[in-house]
């Protein structure tokens, strides 16, 4: 069998940015194949290659069996693109209705047999009683859902999808590749998709992981987490901090971060004794360490973590001047909301959401775009008031004392929000300026933070011009240039590539542990999750799980089981059957994903179900559950509460 | 306090000079525009026009050999009636004269004589020009006329008792057109410019969320409007002393009969009227496209309305009562009158007034719709 998408050796230059560089790889009828990457790795570049958007003259494309660099036109009729951005494809002003007509129209489906198709598609998406709707007027899972739609009228043998689920919600996510894993099953859809979620690679059936427009690691999801390039451990120390100050600098040891209360390692030692052993020399007691199955963000980690510098411990001391905090004043209340309310209109934002922040936390906000982590971060910034409730900033109250509060605040915003045509030293003179910080002391924090943004001596280089990750430290870095005791951080590494994400992570951990900065941060990235301390899962405007993440965990395990995979001979008729005895069984990849909560006893139940139906049980693992899945229990269990 | 507002002006200049393509707009606007603007005049050149001459007669080829430069050039002679609306309507002439039959004999009899003019009515402009200066030729020859009547050879029309009209033009003796042109087209495009710069400079604050980083800094909202504004009339009032004292006094030779101070003064207080403007345009738009769409939106009626193109005493009741709330009408009044008429402005305290009070409302507006879009 031929495969459907072949490219060999594609390259694309923009001016003096090699966007992509000697890419080759093949995907075969009826496949999902994932090409994950951060931002900026040239995934979208890639894309309009191989649909013949945009032209190279480096290598060679071939798509169901015709030259797309030479004649583009030739395969547009057989394929479907969806193009990165939520909406952006469709005409906001029309409705559901009069989009899908028009992309049949100018895909010149033929009157009838569009009305089928059309009929046939909205009653899979569920979008059919919503069809005079026009398309501005759609959540963002909707419109990802409709402008499938629209992709899929003329019939493509192959389709191309842009970062399908980013700033979707993890429900609607969920929807989206039920249509897609159904499309795939149905029809004989191959799908080639880009995204920028690591997790979603076991969703695929084959990916590739692109950084820096090349193609470093490529195969099954399964076999991915056997290319970390070294071994995970997570270790459990009485002392978090000093253990991870300790094991940095411990030889074999590649990358350590904090995991909520834990750390991971990712070292190339045999015995995991001696990293216990190294410890306990330095007088660092290790209560449990114990090696870890290494998800796709560790192999791509791995694979890309150089020797980047280190972000420096004693930077910040220098620039906090040695200020920790105690013990005991890590048990203050530093942030307090009760009841807080936003309304805009008839729409309700936020809805009656309280909370407690200690001081020095890492206190996370999770919950999909529009759900309402911005807006409650706005009121508490004082960028407008609440409708109602009642809220306190290190004991300031929100209502009378706005203008106060933000004097010991800082606040990243979701958009990059420095002045891109400054310098970068004119950037923190501004900030520093207006929070007033003497100009001979604005001096010394203004290298400080060249130091901590990895700018040193790039003071005159203009902001626009720096690359993602760096900008993101400068802007924390402008956010705490008045050593506030609390800050704000919404969506702060935002495709971000894993590597910068990292050291953005080490930062907030230094912030909080050493400099008692209580930071509150928001995230859709499901993995970065089990990095905070305590976690608020909004969905709707509306709290659904508030706690730490293992005890988050914990309680999804009790209330509907283990999670156990199962590679089936098919899959999809697997989970038909299964449904009916296990009802929190879905489509994973090429695999079932079932909870249950008596494994041991399930498993025979199963394997002798599925062989009743003809269906071969290859294995069954026991899995550690994604936090999408938690997520998507506590907001369709408030669902099913509300109703 | 003080620090806090110096810096954020600073970075407001420092914004500004490297924005290039802004900088060429407002240096554009402060010199070539203005010049440019005096190199048209209001007078018609080499019109062309069409005769018609029915009358083949000695008389009427007389009057239509008095149809010449540089007025009018003859382009056309028609031999048909039709031929007239062709012309016309392909617009290669805006005026027919048409002798008719008789026209001769009529003149040589004493007799009252008619000759007949067409014009294009969608070209008014031109072609009132046109007929003030058919109008004129005609009256010169029917002068001619009368001395042949009373054959008087030996003496010349001008014996003749009738009033001669002397006009004198105050201010402008020589009638130099230009003198009028760049000074309004100056403050044509320093309303335009003061707009825009305002309320791109705000709205790229929006655009890149920018603002609400400084909204969450412990700024006033006032701290934050007062050092975008004082940044940008600063910049207008260089591009205006560029303009007077590079392009308008030098080079187009405007007099400047009054105090150039007071001018300096009533520009100030026309930029602050302007940005408060501009300020109402940021917030009512969300990026620069928009800011664009807006600031044109605004800037048409209030030139229309200042009397720059038309008259107000040929507005309509109502109109006349919105010319009031142009800043630029007043900006004009006091401009040329400093400038042509040399007067001073306690003179125009009723013009200075109304725009000061114009410029404080648009301000406050501005102020007020700033801090609800923003908090």
């Amino acid at each position: 069998m031929t495969p459907i998408i072949q490219a060999h050796n594609v390259s694309k230059r923009y001016k003096d940015v090699e966007a992509v560089t000697g890419v080759s790889l093949s995907v075969d009828r009826g496949e999902i194949f994932g090409l994950i990457g951060p931002d900026g790795a040239g995934k979208s570049t890639l894309i309009h290659i191989l649909t013949g958007v945009l032209r190279t003259k480096e290598g060679q494309v071939t798509v169901l069996g015709k030259d797309v660099l030479k004649d583009p036109e030739s395969v547009k009729t057989s394929i479907g693109l969806l193009p990165q951005g939520l909406g952006l494809a469709l005409a906001a002003e029309l409705s559901i209705e009069e989009n899908v007509n028009f992309f049949a129209e100018i895909n010149h489906v033929d009157p009838r047999r569009r009305e089928e198709r059309k009929a046939l598609l909205l009653e899979k998406t569920q979008l059919a009683p919503f069809r005079g709707r026009q398309a501005k007027n759609l959540s963002g899972g909707m419109k990802q859902k409709l402008a499938l739609c629209c992709t899929l009228i003329h019939e493509p043998e192959l389709l191309f999808l842009d970062e399908p689920t980013t700033g979707v919600d993890p429900i609607s996510r969920r929807e989206l590749w039920t249509l897609i894993n159904g499309m795939v099953r149905e029809k004989g859809l191959t799908v080639f998709l880009t995204t920028s979620y690591m997790d979603e690679a076991a969703r695929c059936h084959r990916v590739a992981l692109l950084h820096q427009g090349k193609i470093i690691e490529e195969g099954k999801p399964d076999a991915l987490p056997f290319k970390l390039e070294g071994k995970l451990a997570e270790i459990e120390a009485e002392d978090q901090h000093a253990a991870l100050t300790i094991l940095k600098k411990m030889p074999g040891v590649k990358i350590v971060y904090p995991m909520g209360e834990r750390l991971s390692a990712l070292h190339q030692i045999e015995d995991l004794n001696e990293i216990k052993g190294y410890a306990e020399r330095s007088g660092i007691r290790i209560k449990q360490i114990e090696a870890r199955a290494p998800s796709i963000e560790d192999v791509f980690l791995s694979k890309v973590a150089g020797q980047s510098e280190e972000v420096k411990e004693e930077v910040f001391e220098e620039f906090f001047q040695g200020k920790g905090i105690s013990t005991e004043k890590r048990s203050e209340i530093m942030i307090e909301t009760e009841s807080l309310e936003k309304k805009f209109g008839d729409f309700t934002a936020v809805d009656k959401v309280s909370f407690q922040v200690k001081r020095g936390e890492i206190f996370g906000f999770l919950g999909p775009n529009g759900a309402g982590k911005t807006t409650t971060i706005k009121m508490l910034c004082g960028l407008f008031p609440p409708t109602a409730g009642r809220g306190t900033i290190a004991g300031l109250d929100l209502f009378k004392h706005s203008f106060e509060i933000k004097k010991s605040i800082g606040y990243m915003s979701q958009k990059f929000s420095l002045y891109r045509d400054l310098t970068v030293a004119e950037n923190i003179q501004l900030y520093g300026g207006i929070y007033g910080v003497p100009p001979q002391e604005l001096k010394r924090r203004l290298e400080l933070i060249l130091k901590i943004a990895d700018l040193e001596g790039k003071g005159g280089f203009i902001t626009g011009d720096l690359p993602m990750g760096i900008k993101q430290r400068l802007a924390l870095g402008c956010a705490i240039i008045h050593k506030p005791e609390c800050i704000f951080l919404d969506e702060p590494t935002s495709g971000v590539d894993p590597v910068a994400r990292r050291k953005f992570w080490d930062i907030i951990f230094l912030l909080s542990r050493k400099m008692g900065v209580t930071v509150l941060v928001t995230t859709h990235y499901m993995d970065e999750a089990e990095q905070c301390d305590r976690l608020l899962l909004i969905h709707r405007g509306s709290v659904v799980a508030l706690g730490r993440s293992e005890e988050l965990k914990n309680q999804v395990n009790e209330e509907i089981g283990t999670l156990l995979e199962l590679g089936t001979s098919d899959p999809f008729l697997a989970v038909e059957i299964l449904k009916k005895h296990f009802p929190h069984c879905l489509i994973y990849g090429i695999n079932v994903h079932l909870y249950t909560a008596s494994p041991d006893e399930a498993i025979p139940s199963i394997r002798k179900t599925l062989e009743q139906n003809q269906i071969a049980l290859k294995d069954v693992r026991k899995r550690t559950m994604p936090f999408e899945d938690v997520f998507v229990y506590f907001c369709e269990k408030t669902q099913q509460d509300k109703k | 306090m003080f620090f806090r507002l110096f810096l954020l002006m600073r970075k407001e200049f420092l914004q500004f000079f490297r924005n290039v393509p802004l900088l060429i707009i407002v240096l554009y606007g402060a010199t070539l525009d203005v010049y440019t603007a005096g190199e048209v005049s209001m007078d018609v050149h080499n019109y062309p026009i069409a005769v018609y001459d029915i009358d083949q007669s000695a008389q009427s080829r007389e009057v239509a050999g008095k149809l010449r430069e540089p007025f009018f050039q003859v382009t056309h002679f028609i031999t048909e009636e039709k031929q007239i609306e062709n012309l016309i309507e392909d617009g290669k002439v805006s005026v027919v004269v048409v002798f008719p039959k008789g026209f001769g004999e009529k003149t040589a009899s004493y007799q009252t004589a008619q000759m007949q003019v067409i014009l294009d009515g969608s070209n008014s402009n031109a072609s009132e020009l046109a007929l003030r200066y058919l109008s004129s030729i005609v009256y010169e020859h029917n002068l001619d006329l009368l001395v042949t009547k009373w054959k008087i050879s030996n003496v010349t029309a001008k014996f003749i008792p009738y009033v001669d009209d002397q006009t004198l033009y105050r201010y402008n003796p020589n009638l130099i057109d230009r003198w009028a042109f760049c000074l309004q087209e100056f403050f044509t495009i320093m309303t335009l410019i003061g707009m825009l710069l305002t309320a791109t400079a705000m709205v790229n604050e929006k655009q890149f969320g920018t603002i609400e980083q400084l909204m969450v800094t412990p700024l006033r909202t006032f701290e934050i409007m007062a050092a975008k504004i004082v940044p940008m009339v600063v910049v207008l009032f260089i591009a205006t002393f560029i303009a007077v004292f590079v392009i308008l006094k030098p080079i187009v030779g405007v007099p400047l009969a009054g105090n150039v101070w007071a001018f300096f003064l009533v520009t100030l207080i026309y930029s602050f009227a302007i940005s408060g403007f501009g300020l109402v345009i940021s917030t009512l738009s969300n990026n620069l496209s928009e800011t664009v769409l807006f600031s044109l939106l605004m800037v048409v009626p209030i030139m229309f309305l200042s009397g720059a193109w038309v008259p107000p005493e040929a507005m309509p009741g109502w109109m006349r009562f919105l010319v009031m709330f142009s800043p630029l009408k007043y900006y004009l009044d006091l401009g040329n009158g400093i400038f042509l008429k040399g007067n001073s402005i306690f003179l125009m305290w009723k013009d200075l007034l109304f725009l000061t009070s114009l410029g404080i409302g648009a301000f406050l507006l501005g102020a007020s719709r700033f801090r609800k879009v923003f908090q």
